[in-house]
């Protein structure tokens, strides 16, 4: 991918509102063989190394499509500074340099949020001016070709170290394959397996098996309603042999034939039904045949005058019922209204004792009033004859006739008249009052005999009107000395005879055409239905053979063939990845080699070696990388936190250095010395002088001790900045040593 | 991709060539997705050929069943 290009090298940068950066800042390289970037932690030394990541790979640096290729801590990590305006444009520049001339590459971050995107603008050492794709290819081609390859040959990140140091050995691997460039390849392993392909192609495996399944049940179901039709058939003299088409056609031809004759024989028009071409056309040749046969069976001349006759029966039969019921209901009046008068008397000698009691009432009366008038003159005579001198002659009693000396008249109507006179009153107020009792009964008694006289003359009325009826119902007039019953009785013993010389002619007719039906109908149905089933079994029996079927094999297979060739890919770039890493280990090896055991200086460990192995985690080859000495046996168990960072160190040195083909000749070691003792940072700082004859060197350090080796230690010429403080809102404060 | 001929030689030496048919395709588009979108891009392209397989054969089933 890289072409012929010279080596180049860093001069300057230019970071303007960048991670921790707010008004631009300038760093100068000048193409020094080592610079040296000095301060505490936040004091604004990776921001400076991060925007070199970021003008070259722009969001791949922290947002790669690779999981693995991405670094944790920067996870959710803000490009723009948070405390410029937006007058403030973020926006890096790198200059670089080739010995001839100079080349300027500026990122820029346009619009703002996540609308925000990176544009990048690059004067080439030629003088041309790139943007877009053009300058992005410019830089893959010209500086480096891509992050995986910056991380794995020019800056080994804080990150990559400490995993490295890790002694998990899955998380070793995964930091050592990042730094081989090969975190490509086990992501791609491992995305394939998560396709899950195997369960997707067994679902299918289990669709088919269960349609064929489902197509053995139903054949068996078919069959069995075949063996149930055969049977019925047998039941109608059907031999196995019988049920073809040429014996339906037979049959067909017979019923044809009968039901004509049958149907000429009763009167009617000839059945007109065509005979059946092909087995298809049996199911319609039944049907309509039956239907005729229905047909006729309503249509036949004896059936007809018998649906007749039973009507007419029954209309007779009706009114022979409503008159028997009318008839009982008069003699039950009547024999009401007989036992009544029988109990009570008739009208007349009702109406005669009430005439009766109405004349004596008058008498006893008129009776009564006259005695009350003598009682009340006798009364008076009392008074009167009290009020006089005693008369000297004898006088009669007013009241019992006797005669009386005169001065005794007084004192013999006191003793007499009020007895009497009282007791003939009682007398006659009683027998009032027995007739005031009487006559309402009486009263009621006559209003009784009215309502079953009226009753009896309804009944008689209905009765009447029923012989009305009847006559009509017989069609002739019914005089007063006939007997409707007896009437009817008689017309209904003659239907009754006429119905079953009807009825036998009619059987005979509708026997004929049960006996068609019977005959030639039910078998030709039953060969029908076993000609069908037979049929659909046979389609069944082809069902594996159609084009459906044959379509669910095919993608059955595709399915398959993705799986396979999903695995085949899996496994190959597992196997490239182990190749590719044997490789890198190779290319980097004796120099990494050298490089740890001088920088470790481990009595135990007087020579190293990077064993590339394999293994399989969770259904995925793996590269497994474990650290030997040169008996084989693993190192790690007896190497230090020291030992660690410098194996870390001693890789990318050696990967860094063996990659010939990279332009950009520059190495980053971002905090190098994490658990390094003294002795071990003199001879890394070594070491780094060694390396800086070839790359250009780039260290951060918050380790004061570390700058004071370097700058004691390293022969080259060298840059030193100091990171004094930081502060959100004014960014870092660089302040050159040299 | 980085290692693409690194991967079809391998592949090559696959006794049953996994790159006949679909294979070559598959890995082509495996490749496209990996690089423009990584493992989400290959979870979707995975999704999709399966989607595709999956309709076509509910759709033949369907008819079997029907023609039963």
């Amino acid at each position: 991918m890289l072409t012929d290009s010279e080596p180049i090298g860093l001069t300057e940068l230019r970071i303007q509102a960048f991670r921790g950066v707010t008004t631009q800042i300038r760093v100068r390289f000048d193409n020094a063989p080592v610079t040296i970037l000095f301060g505490g932690n936040h004091s604004g030394k990776s921001s400076i190394l991060n925007a070199l990541d970021w003008i070259l790979f722009s969001k791949d640096c922290f947002q790669g499509p690779l999981v693995t290729d991405r670094l944790r801590e920067r996870v959710l990590w803000e490009t723009r500074n948070r405390h410029v305006g937006r007058s403030l444009e973020t926006t890096c520049t790198a200059v670089l340099s080739n010995g001839k001339a100079t080349c300027e590459l500026t990122r820029s971050l346009a619009g703002a949020g996540s609308r925000s995107r990176a544009t990048i603008h690059i004067d080439t050492f030629d003088g041309k001016e790139l943007t877009g794709e053009t300058a992005e290819h410019f830089i893959s081609t010209h500086v480096c070709p891509s992050f995986r390859d910056f991380m794995s040959t020019v800056y080994l990140h804080q990150e990559v170290i400490r995993d490295v140091l890790t002694i998990k050995p899955e998380e070793r691997g995964d930091a050592i394959d990042r730094l081989l460039g090969l975190a490509p390849l086990r992501e791609l392993a491992r995305t394939l397996k998560d396709a899950k392909l195997g369960r997707f192609t067994q679902n299918l495996d289990n669709e088919i098996c269960v349609i064929e399944q489902q197509v053995d049940a139903v054949r068996r179901d078919r069959q069995q309603r075949i063996d149930q039709r055969v049977s019925e058939a047998a039941e109608h003299k059907l031999q196995p042999q019988d049920v073809t088409f040429k014996h339906a056609e037979h049959l067909a031809h017979q019923s044809s034939k009968r039901s004509k004759t049958v149907a000429s024989n009763a009167g009617l028009p000839a059945p007109e039904v065509p005979l059946p071409a092909t087995e298809k056309d049996l199911e319609r040749y039944t049907r309509e045949s039956q239907d005729k046969l229905q047909s006729a069976r309503t249509a036949l001349p004896d059936v007809k005058k018998l649906s007749e006759l039973n009507q007419r029966k029954t209309a007779l039969s009706d009114a022979r019922a409503v008159y028997e019921e009318r008839a009982r209901q008069r003699n039950h009046a009547k024999q009401r209204l007989a036992d009544f008068t029988k109990e009570k008397g008739d009208r007349i000698k009702l109406e005669a004792e009430r005439a009766r009691l109405q004349a004596c009432r008058k008498v006893k009366s008129n009776e009564l009033a006259q005695h009350d008038a003598r009682a009340a003159a006798v009364r008076d005579s009392i008074q009167y004859l009290q009020a006089l001198p005693s008369p000297a002659e004898a006088q009669q009693c007013p009241v019992c006739g006797a005669t009386i000396r005169g001065d005794d008249l007084l004192e013999h109507l006191e003793r007499e008249a009020p007895e009497r006179l009282d007791a003939r009153s009682r007398s006659l107020s009683q027998e009032l009052k027995r007739i005031d009792t009487e006559l309402p009964q009486i009263n009621q008694t006559l209003r009784a005999l009215e309502q079953l006289e009226g009753d009896l003359c309804a009944a008689e009325e209905h009765l009447r009107s029923q012989r009305e009826a009847v006559g009509k119902v017989l069609q002739i007039e019914i005089t007063k000395d006939d007997d409707p019953k007896a009437l009817l009785d008689r017309k209904l013993d003659q239907l009754d005879e006429e119905l079953a010389a009807r009825k036998e002619a009619a059987d005979n007719r509708l026997s004929e055409l049960d006996d068609i039906e019977e005959q030639y109908l039910v078998p030709l149905k039953l060969i029908d239905d076993i000609l069908r089933e037979r049929a659909r079994l046979q389609e069944l029996g082809r069902m594996q053979k159609r084009d459906e079927f044959k379509e669910l094999r095919t993608l059955q297979r595709r399915a398959a063939s993705l799986k396979a060739a999903t695995e085949a890919i899996g496994v190959a770039a597992a196997a490239v990845s182990q190749y590719a890493a044997k490789q890198a280990v190779q290319r980097a090896g004796q120099r990494s080699r050298d490089t740890f055991v001088k920088i470790a200086d481990n009595p135990e460990v007087r020579d190293v070696r990077l064993v590339v192995g394999e293994k399989s985690v969770g259904g995925i080859l793996r590269n497994e990388y474990t650290i030997q000495d040169p008996d084989g046996l693993s190192v790690v168990p007896i190497l230090s936190q020291g030992d660690m960072n410098a194996l870390a160190i001693a890789l990318l040195i050696g990967l860094g250095l063996s990659a010939d083909s990279l332009p950009l000749r520059l190495m980053i070691f971002d905090d190098p010395t994490q658990s390094l003792a003294t002795p071990q940072k003199e001879r890394l700082a070594d070491v780094l002088d060694d390396i800086a004859a070839s790359r250009q060197i780039v260290v951060a350090t918050m380790d004061a001790q570390f700058l004071d080796v370097l700058k004691s230690r390293v022969t080259k010429r060298k840059r030193v900045y100091e990171f004094r403080s930081w502060r959100g809102t004014d960014g870092p404060q660089i302040a050159a040593l040299d | 991709m980085q290692f693409r001929e690194q991967i079809i030689n391998e592949l090559r030496k696959n006794p049953e060539d996994a790159l006949r048919g679909e294979g070559l395709s598959l890995f082509d588009d495996v490749e496209t997705a990996f690089d423009r979108g990584g493992a989400n891009a290959i979870a979707k392209l995975f999704g999709e050929r399966q989607s595709a397989i999956q309709t076509e054969f509910d759709a033949n089933l369907q008819k079997l069943k029907n023609a039963m």
